[in-house]
């Protein structure tokens, strides 16, 4: 064999997959957020939450694929910018694999339970039925957690910044809005005594 | 090549690291093994006791000969005191009942010189003429030994040369630090027939007298394998290698259906191997002044894992002293008052050091419970579970940035991210789940201390339990079974009633462990030490309750 430099190389393809992460994880957008855990063992997984639910779940492969021209006789020509571009799009590429993995795994789990939006809803009762559907949880202080609103595009987002602008403005929308979250306090409450032990 | 890896092991291992294989040749040769010495402090006498296939007692003494040759010199010195006893007195063990006087053999793995013939020769000329021609004595030396290892392990060099890098990689160890459970365990699975034998394309189950010789081979493999940690009598090494070892004879044992019976060997020396590397270590304990470990710079650094390596040693004196008091109260071991002393002193005084840096603590700290609760007040060992509990439920709530990690991991894979040495974070995330909650709840549940309960609950039903069930029993006893089997995670469905706690807490079958297990309480808290994630909350508890009757 012609002399190799492993160690070098080896580290070299180290920070490679650093970058990959990096690009991966912000194609992920707000789902770069779910920390990822290892299946040590077992094909398959099991989930049975505090309902008495079940879920099971087998892992999903996902490929992504890049094509990087370049002539292997012309190898010292090859540019740092090319194999950069190459890791940028295995990246996306499987980012957006996931992304679409874990919408469709969402859509299919709030469906099953019918935890979707009444589609002849339209703006503000649209959005009062998504909030009375999903589940809030209350700090110490009995304060809502923080909100995320994954939306397919900017329009929609700016859509639903005018709804709670409008909610917020409009007396009647607010007590409402307050109504629905006093409801959901009830209902965290609820859950929090449900979590003691009784004789 | 395989003869030179034997050559190799066999010029370099101690009396210890061949002794095991030594005594799974004599009982492929037909003999019944009735005792193995254990290299303590406190044992004496002849090193091999056991019963030739014509009805003969035979007594061994083994020694390493560092160089491969004894010296007239050596000889004198170590083994010339030996002899005599070796040869004349009387075997005394229960199961040596014939009337007819023993054959004695000095068994080493080097040759002797020219010198030593002689002598050994005059010794049986002397005793000859003095009319005791039966107390004479006769050696194995190194060709011999290596001519019936060699025979024993043919079948796994002969198939696995793949594995030949697993196997030199571990030769080549400097012994010091930890086991690499999974290269041995590769070993293991090549060298035990776990797949059914193709004759005429018709799959066919293994035999009795395949799977026996395959635990001879298995158990050369191993003593061989881990021989740099017997050098270095790196005593928590060997305890783990022959866990392993037992746990795999187990697995092909459940595989096969064997009758127990029939393997009873492999099990008692992988048992005994266990139980004396437990006692060699509490030897050392009880030597030292202090428990550190390292030279120079290492010592310097030796405190960032002082708590985890006395956590460690709490629980593996733990199942030693456990052990010991069940084999004194059936009877095949001695009292020894200022070992049970120390065994005491130690749990009691280093258990203010436990550091919970992860959930493959948790069996450590479990099996010092286990013997504390024989003499510290209950109060103690009982509050170790509400403890256990708060700290699982503080570290690994949903939101927790600093979960334990779940019992894969170990000290070597988790301390440098505990210790802020690793730069890159573990892409493995432990928040709002844990292996061992559900199995100490319900033990805490045991207690009966109701109102400490219920202020611990509201977090517990916080976090999922999470269990692995593979897909046939036998797999519960290998290392790891990647790509079979279920991973669960239950929340607990309220209401919460007390009485439901206490009736999921009293039940003790064991459903999720394998009924070959059952067999064995104490090995499967042997087991967990090695293989901490083969925890199962009814294991558990049966545990538990086995170790409740002592």
């Amino acid at each position: 064999m012609l002399p190799d430099y492993p160690k070098v190389k080896a580290r070299l393809v180290e920070k490679f997959m650093d970058r990959m992460k990096l690009v991966h994880k912000a194609h992920l957008s707000v789902f770069a957020e779910v920390p990822p855990t290892i299946m040590h063992e077992g094909n398959r997984h099991v989930l049975t939450r505090e309902d008495g639910s079940v879920d099971e779940m087998t892992p999903k492969r996902m490929e992504a694929e890049a094509t990087l021209e370049f002539d292997m006789r012309k190898a010292e020509n090859l540019e740092v910018s090319q194999i950069l571009k190459l890791i940028d799009t295995i990246a996306e590429g499987l980012a957006k694999e996931k992304f679409k993995v874990f919408l469709q795994t969402m859509d299919e789990a709030v469906t099953k339970v019918g935890n979707v939006v009444d589609p002849n809803k339209k703006g503000v009762e649209a959005f009062f039925d998504g909030m009375e559907k999903r589940l809030l949880d209350f700090d110490e202080n009995g304060q809502p957690g923080p909100t995320q609103f994954l939306v397919g595009s900017e329009e929609t987002a700016g859509k639903i910044r005018d709804i709670l602008r409008q909610i917020m403005e409009t007396p009647e929308l607010r007590r409402r809005y307050d109504a629905i979250i006093d409801k959901k306090r009830e209902e965290w409450r609820d859950r929090e005594i449900a979590r003691n032990v009784v004789e | 090549m395989i003869e030179r890896l034997l050559e190799t092991w066999l010029n370099k291992a101690n009396e210890r690291s061949f002794q095991i294989p030594f005594c799974h040749w004599l009982a492929y040769t037909g003999h019944t093994v009735v005792h193995m010495s254990r290299h303590c402090a406190m044992e004496m006498g002849k090193d091999i006791l056991a019963i030739d296939p014509q009805g003969v007692p035979c007594a061994y003494q083994l020694k390493g000969v560092d160089g491969g040759r004894m010296t007239i010199g050596e000889w004198r010195r170590e083994l010339g005191q030996q002899i005599h006893p070796l040869v004349s007195e009387r075997i005394v063990h229960p199961s040596i009942t014939s009337p007819q006087h023993h054959r004695s053999f000095i068994v080493i793995n080097g040759d002797f010189d020219e010198e030593v013939h002689r002598a050994i020769d005059d010794f049986n000329q002397t005793n000859a003429r003095s009319g005791y021609p039966e107390r004479k004595v006769e050696t194995i030396v190194k060709g011999q030994l290596f001519q019936a290892f060699k025979e024993l392990q043919a079948d796994f060099w002969a198939t696995n040369l793949h594995n030949l890098r697993s196997y030199l990689e571990l030769l080549t160890e400097d012994g010091c630090g930890q086991l690499p459970k999974a290269k041995l365990c590769s070993l293991f699975e090549s060298a035990l027939p776990f797949e059914a034998k193709v004759e005429k394309g018709r799959k066919k189950k293994r035999t009795v007298g395949e799977c026996t010789r395959a635990f001879a081979g298995c158990a050369i493999i191993c003593a061989s394998a881990i021989s740099q940690y017997t050098g270095q009598s790196n005593h928590l090494a060997e305890f783990e290698a022959w866990t392993l070892f037992f746990s795999y004879t187990l697995a092909l044992t459940e595989k096969w259906k064997l009758p127990l019976s029939k393997v009873k060997f492999a099990l008692d020396v992988a048992q005994e191997a266990i139980y004396s590397s437990l006692g060699r270590l509490c030897d050392e304990l009880m030597k030292r002044e202090v428990y550190v470990q390292g030279t120079a710079l290492t010592l310097l650094a030796d405190a960032a894992v002082y708590r985890v390596r006395i956590t460690h040693l709490l629980g593996l004196m733990g199942i030693y002293g456990f052990w010991r008091m069940s084999l004194i109260r059936d009877g095949k071991e001695t009292v020894d008052e200022a070992r049970d002393a120390f065994l005491r002193k130690f749990c009691a005084e280093k258990s203010k050091l436990i550091w919970l840096w992860g959930e493959y603590a948790i069996p450590q700290i479990l099996a010092l419970n286990f013997f504390a609760s024989r003499f510290t007040p209950q109060r103690e060992t009982e509050g170790r579970y509400f403890s256990l509990i708060h700290g699982i439920t503080r570290q690994n709530h949903p939101k927790s940035e600093h979960a334990l990690a779940n019992p894969y991991y170990d000290p070597e894979m988790i301390l440098p991210h505990l210790l802020g040495l690793e730069g890159k974070p573990l892409e493995d995330s432990f928040a709002g789940s844990s292996y061992y909650l559900e199995g100490l709840m319900h033990l805490a549940v045991r207690t009966n201390y109701k109102q400490s309960m219920k202020m611990v609950f509201p977090e517990i039903t916080r976090i999922g339990f999470h269990s692995y069930v593979p897909e046939e029993p036998w797999q519960f006893f290998l290392l790891s079974n990647r790509g079979k089997g279920t991973s669960h995670t239950r929340f607990l469905k309220p209401p919460h009633k007390w009485e439901k706690l206490r009736t999921e807490a009293e039940e003790c079958e064991g459903k999720d462990i394998p009924a070959i297990m059952k067999r064995f309480p104490l090995l499967y808290s042997c087991l967990l030490m090695v293989m901490p994630h083969r925890v199962s909350a009814s294991g558990l508890r049966w545990l538990a309750t086995e170790m409740d009757k002592g």
